[in-house]
């Protein structure tokens, strides 16, 4: 059998050689890759330096701790008074931004003066173009009120003016002059046509003149026994009659407008009498503001000519069908009070969690009148944005932008200068009913935009315009630098969160494992988390377990426990993946040694909560086209991070073994029992050791497991979740027992980044398990197989023996292999 | 006990072409406050028909219609229209009324059809005309003197109503004027305060009034005239100017019937004008 036709069939590596080491490896590190020792694993806090015994003996700290860079752009923003400087706000969540800018804002709002009022009154030149009047600050409600009072007094005065006797005499003089003006003329004509023995009779559509006699229409056969004379002079006289009916009739619609006229001249005189004296007062109290005096004076004017004869008419029962469309009559003249800076001091500071159209910049609202949607000046609603106008105005990006037409308006609106009410219904089409355009008001106002980084840094990408309107970048630190002068700090932070929250003191001790937390939420032993709710959290969890202890302090206990219980009520997922491993449903080794198979690290992430699980990764090699073949991706189940860093795998050889031979490589690499998708280059050495072990053929110990990345210069690179990575392979080897032998291969570089959790450290101290900071693929090689990886000597060669040596004369074996694959194709050619 | 205080049996409305709404529902309200049956009287003047028998006698229609000769189907055609607009104006502001109603129409003088119809314990209500054209018309005061000259009570009523509520004033010239009688019943009726209106000669102090508002429960104020007459209009203007009033109720023989017509014009309220029993 060939070796082509051995190697087809078996469907093994070629070729095959008994492994180096096959079963116990005696571990011998040199002194450089020892475990790290205890006190790299945990930084404690020094409770030494916090200068206090429980923290209610601390001065609370408002504002901004830590965020020295965003407390800049933050009074930078607010200084600066030009158009576009508004803020985008950025950082973690649970930073408690808005807090903190709110708090920094006080301070500037209070040295501000207060912004003017705003009121919409109606327009009575165009009814539909409400007018918008500035007052000075707490004047509005003043005005509104005033207003108010003025229309109950002017109802009242006008009421009993017009039902006065005065008015009603002289009102009825005019309808009597009327009356009798008219009622002589046909008397006259009655009591001539009497004389002349004619009366008017009434038809059902109008009068005739008839021949009568004793006041009674003559009978037509009586008439006709009357001599041609008689009748032929009474047809004269009807005709003449008939004349004179038609003049008065013809003057009546004249007669009709005189007195109207006359009325409406009374009316008008008997308004301004009543009005007058009402207005005045009104006026007095705003002769300083010329625009509301000129409100009311246009307000006189139109009572005067039009408010006074509804109410006549409403007084003789004819209402007035233009005054019902307006409801009450008097309604247009009171004060939609729009904008009132009554409370507080300075500059208002405006947060809108709501951000829909309609609450950002203001909305007209509709009542039903008999089916229809109407509406008027008094049904203007203010918006966020007039609220806050003077001032600053705080938004959540997020809202914002999933509001619809929100985010266009906001921008509109700041590009304008000037705050305009769009009703969206009416552009959309949802409503066709009369609507208002408002005047604009003048827009004089800070934005903050609350976000995350990515919304920021996509909006920067894709809207160009957001640049133009938030020019002012605060971004906020998830972590400062672990010194005791921020441990103090931090110390004040959280006696002000337990302050502010009506929560029990800390004890020093209790504050040191908070601070301790923070630096494990910073996944960094040298810096503090500076995401304040996450600490808030642990000190309302901590505070409970206090007080169901009945102690009225927090003790390191108390964070101690609630630290735990936080873990476990999120933990179920975690330890159904722990017990499937323990179960070997899932095949994790945590003793002996495997040619290509090895135990990477892996985080995952659910709802808030990270732990980190192994992950059997394998590796098959035989002859082939220099191909490094990563199976997830292949499947598409890996990234393209993850796929980055298999490719540099392929480098990484090329680099070292296939300086003189091409490489005649086919290697397979898989996640084994991964069904989800892999991201991240995390595992890139975990992958290239079991390259490496499975190209020299020499097994690598299983009782480690391995996290890091690596460069195409085997280097091995910092990664994430170190903390949680380490102590998902700790729990399982901890639930088999562990053996002292067992523990985790990191990048040097996350040596710093180590907070563990006690029972790690503990069994650390206890030579139980073992950390050990690894800074290039040839260490880890070592302590995966107990055998020197072998430096190049003075001929080139590999040391004998050692790994790379196995390497790379396995891969000169493949190369050999495939030439003599091409030379038989060869030698089948020329014989063909 | 109230309710008994009253004669009234049936009220009487006379009708016309143009009717007019508000007027025929004060006289629909005063029918269902006295318990009062109605009667729609539609008077066809018969002589209207003989004008089509002159060549020469024209129909001058005012709103835009001007003149022109006067044709009997025609004539005949728009009586119908005026009956049948009277008829459902009338049933239009009676259909609620909880007593009988009826609708008739009398082709005869106004005061044979009075004479024929009416009856002691009648009020026949007259709406007063709407424009001094209508009054000049032989046909106002045709019914005019035939009902003042019946048994029955007259209600003049003003084309245009100024109010519905308020109290009833009784014009009185002595204690036992049948006015104050009828004025309290109806103001029980209508759960109203009661005024009366002393002549020259009257007196509050009388102890009638006391018996009245004792077995009325009625709230009863008095207004004098002083010296000044009762038949003069400019009396009750005086008296009653801080009054808003729905009614004024007195005897013929204190209200002649151009005198009420006035104070129907001024006052702008119904004036009932009875006969004493």
């Amino acid at each position: 059998m060939s070796v082509k036709a051995a190697a087809k069939n078996s469907g093994e590596e070629f070729p095959k050689r008994e492994p180096a080491v096959k079963s116990a490896i005696v571990i011998s590190p040199p002194q450089e890759l020892r475990a790290l020792p205890v006190e790299q694993l945990y930084r404690k806090t020094d409770t030494a330096s916090l200068k206090f015994s429980t923290t209610a003996e601390l001065e609370p700290i408002d504002g901004l701790v830590g965020q020295e860079r965003a407390l800049e752009a933050i009074r930078f923003g607010t200084e600066v008074d030009q158009a576009g400087f508004n803020l985008f706000v950025i950082g973690p969540n649970g930073a408690r931004m808005q807090a903190a800018v709110k708090a920094v804002l006080a301070e500037e709002a209070s040295a501000r003066l207060r912004p003017s009022d705003w009121v919409y009154v109606h327009n009575f030149a165009d009814p539909d173009k409400p007018v918008a009047i500035e007052l000075p600050a707490g004047r509005a409600r003043a005005f509104q009120t005033t207003m108010h009072k003025l229309i109950d007094d002017l109802k009242t005065a006008l009421s009993a003016v017009f039902q006065s006797e005065d008015y009603q005499t002289r009102r009825s003089a005019i309808d009597e002059a009327f009356q009798k003006k008219q009622g002589e003329a046909f008397s006259a004509l009655r009591d001539k046509a009497a004389e002349r023995d004619i009366v008017i009779v009434r038809t059902p559509l109008g009068f005739a003149l008839a021949p009568a006699k004793n006041g009674e229409v003559v009978p037509p056969d009586e008439f006709n026994t009357w001599p041609d004379d008689k009748r032929q002079e009474v047809q004269t006289t009807i005709q003449a009659l008939e004349k004179d009916l038609e003049h008065i009739i013809h003057h009546m619609p004249q007669w009709e407008k005189q007195r109207r006229d006359e009325i409406r001249q009374v009316n008008r005189d008997t308004a301004k009498y009543a009005v007058n004296q009402p207005i005045e007062e009104a006026e007095n109290a705003f002769r300083d503001i010329p625009r509301v005096l000129r409100h009311i004076e246009t307000m006189r004017a139109d009572l005067v000519e039009n408010v006074a004869v509804s109410i006549v008419k409403g007084e003789e029962g004819v209402p007035d069908p233009a005054a019902l469309n307006d409801g009450n009559l008097f309604d247009r003249y009171e004060v939609n009070l729009f904008v009132a800076q009554d409370d507080g001091q300075g500059a208002p500071i405006v947060e809108e969690l709501h951000p829909a159209l309609g609450n950002l910049i203001g909305r007209i609202e509709y009542v039903q009148v008999r089916g229809a949607l109407v509406t008027n000046f008094r049904l203007i609603k203010a918006g966020a944005i007039h609220r806050a106008n003077g001032g600053y105005l705080l938004l959540d990006a997020r809202s914002i932008l999933l509001e619809p037409f929100s985010w266009t308006a906001l921008k509109r609106t700041l590009r304008r200068g000037e705050i305009a009410i769009e009703d969206i219904a009416r552009f959309l089409g949802w409503t066709s009913t009369v609507s208002l355009a408002p005047d604009p008001i003048p827009l004089k106002l800070k934005v903050f935009l609350f976000g995350d980084r990515l919304f920021y840094f996509l909006l920067a990408a894709l809207d160009p315009e957001m640049t133009e309107h938030f020019k002012v970048l605060a971004d906020f630190e998830n972590d400062f630098a672990r010194t005791p002068e921020n441990e103090a700090l931090l110390a004040r932070l959280v006696s002000t969160l337990a302050r502010r929250d009506g929560l029990m003191p800390l004890e020093r001790d209790a504050v040191g494992l908070v601070l301790e937390h923070a630096s494990r939420l910073a996944d960094h032993a040298g810096k503090l988390s500076l995401i304040v709710e996450q600490a808030r959290d642990v000190l309302i969890e901590a505070h409970y377990n206090a007080r169901k202890a009945k102690r009225d302090i927090i003790l390191r206990l108390d964070v101690d426990d609630a630290l735990s219980a936080r873990i476990r009520r999120a933990a179920r997922l975690r330890d159904r993946v722990q017990e499937a491993i323990l179960e070997q449903v899932a095949l994790i080794d945590t003793a002996g040694a495997h040619v290509g198979q090895i135990n990477g690290l892996s985080v995952t992430e659910l709802g808030g909560f990270a732990f980190g699980r192994p992950t059997r990764i394998t590796c098959r090699v035989r002859p082939g086209t220099g191909k490094v073949v990563d199976i997830e991706r292949e499947v598409e189940l890996g990234g393209p991070i993850h796929s980055k860093g298999v490719l540099i795998l392929a480098g990484f050889l090329a680099g070292r073994y296939a300086l003189d031979t091409p490489m005649s490589l086919f290697a397979s690499l898989v996640f084994e029992q991964s069904y989800a998708g892999v991201e991240g280059d995390s595992a890139s050495s975990a992958e290239l050791y079991a390259l490496l072990s499975a190209l020299a053929d020499v097994p690598l110990r299983q009782d480690l497991a391995v996290t890091g990345s690596v460069n195409q210069h085997g280097e091995v690179q910092a990664i994430g979740g170190v903390n949680e990575k380490i102590e998902g392979f700790f729990d399982i080897c901890q639930a088999r027992g562990l053996t002292g032998s067992q523990g985790v291969l990191i990048p040097q570089a996350n040596v710093q980044h180590l907070m563990l959790r006690e029972d790690v450290i503990d069994a650390c101290a206890a030579g139980r398990f073992s950390i050990y900071p690894v800074a290039n693929v040839d260490e880890g090689i070592m302590l995966l197989t107990g055998m020197a990886a072998g430096e190049r000597g003075s001929d080139g060669a590999y040391l004998q023996g050692s790994i790379n040596s196995r390497i790379e004369d396995r891969l000169r074996a493949f190369a050999s292999v495939r030439r003599s694959f091409a030379r038989g194709r060869d030698d089948d050619r020329s014989g063909d | 006990m109230a309710d008994e205080a009253h004669t009234f049996k049936r009220l009487v409305v006379g009708l016309e072409p143009r009717a007019s709404d508000r007027a025929m529902r004060v006289a629909v309200d005063l029918a269902e406050l006295l318990h009062l049956e109605l009667l729609g009287l539609f008077i066809e003047d018969p002589s209207l028909r003989d004008l089509a028998a002159f060549p020469f006698v024209r129909e001058f229609q005012p709103m835009g219609g001007g003149w022109r000769s006067i044709d009997l189907d025609r004539l005949t055609d728009d009586l119908d229209i005026a009956i049948r607009s009277a008829e459902r104006v009338f049933f239009g502001a009676a259909k609620d009324l909880t007593t009988r109603y009826q609708f008739k129409v009398a082709r005869a003088g106004a005061a044979e059809a009075i004479a024929s119809i009416s009856r002691l314990g009648d009020i026949i209500a007259i709406t007063e005309p709407s424009t001094p054209a209508m009054r000049a018309t032989r046909h106002f005061s045709w019914f005019l003197n035939a009902a003042f000259h019946s048994d029955a009570a007259v209600m003049l009523a003003p084309f245009q109503v100024a109010r519905v509520k308020g109290p009833v004033v009784a014009i009185a010239l002595e204690p036992d004027d049948p006015s104050i009688r009828a004025a309290a019943a109806i103001a029980v009726a209508a759960k109203e305060n009661l005024i009366i209106v002393h002549g020259p000669e009257g007196k509050d102090d009388d102890p009638q009034y006391r018996k009245l508002a004792a077995e009325t429960g009625l709230s009863i104020t008095h207004a004098f005239t002083g010296n000044a007459s009762l038949s003069d209009l400019t009396t009750y203007a005086r008296v009653l100017r801080n009054v808003r009033e729905r009614l004024v109720v007195a005897a013929r023989r204190t209200l002649e019937p151009e005198l009420a017509l006035a104070l129907v014009s001024s006052r702008h309220v119904p004036v009932l004008v009875i006969v004493p029993s």
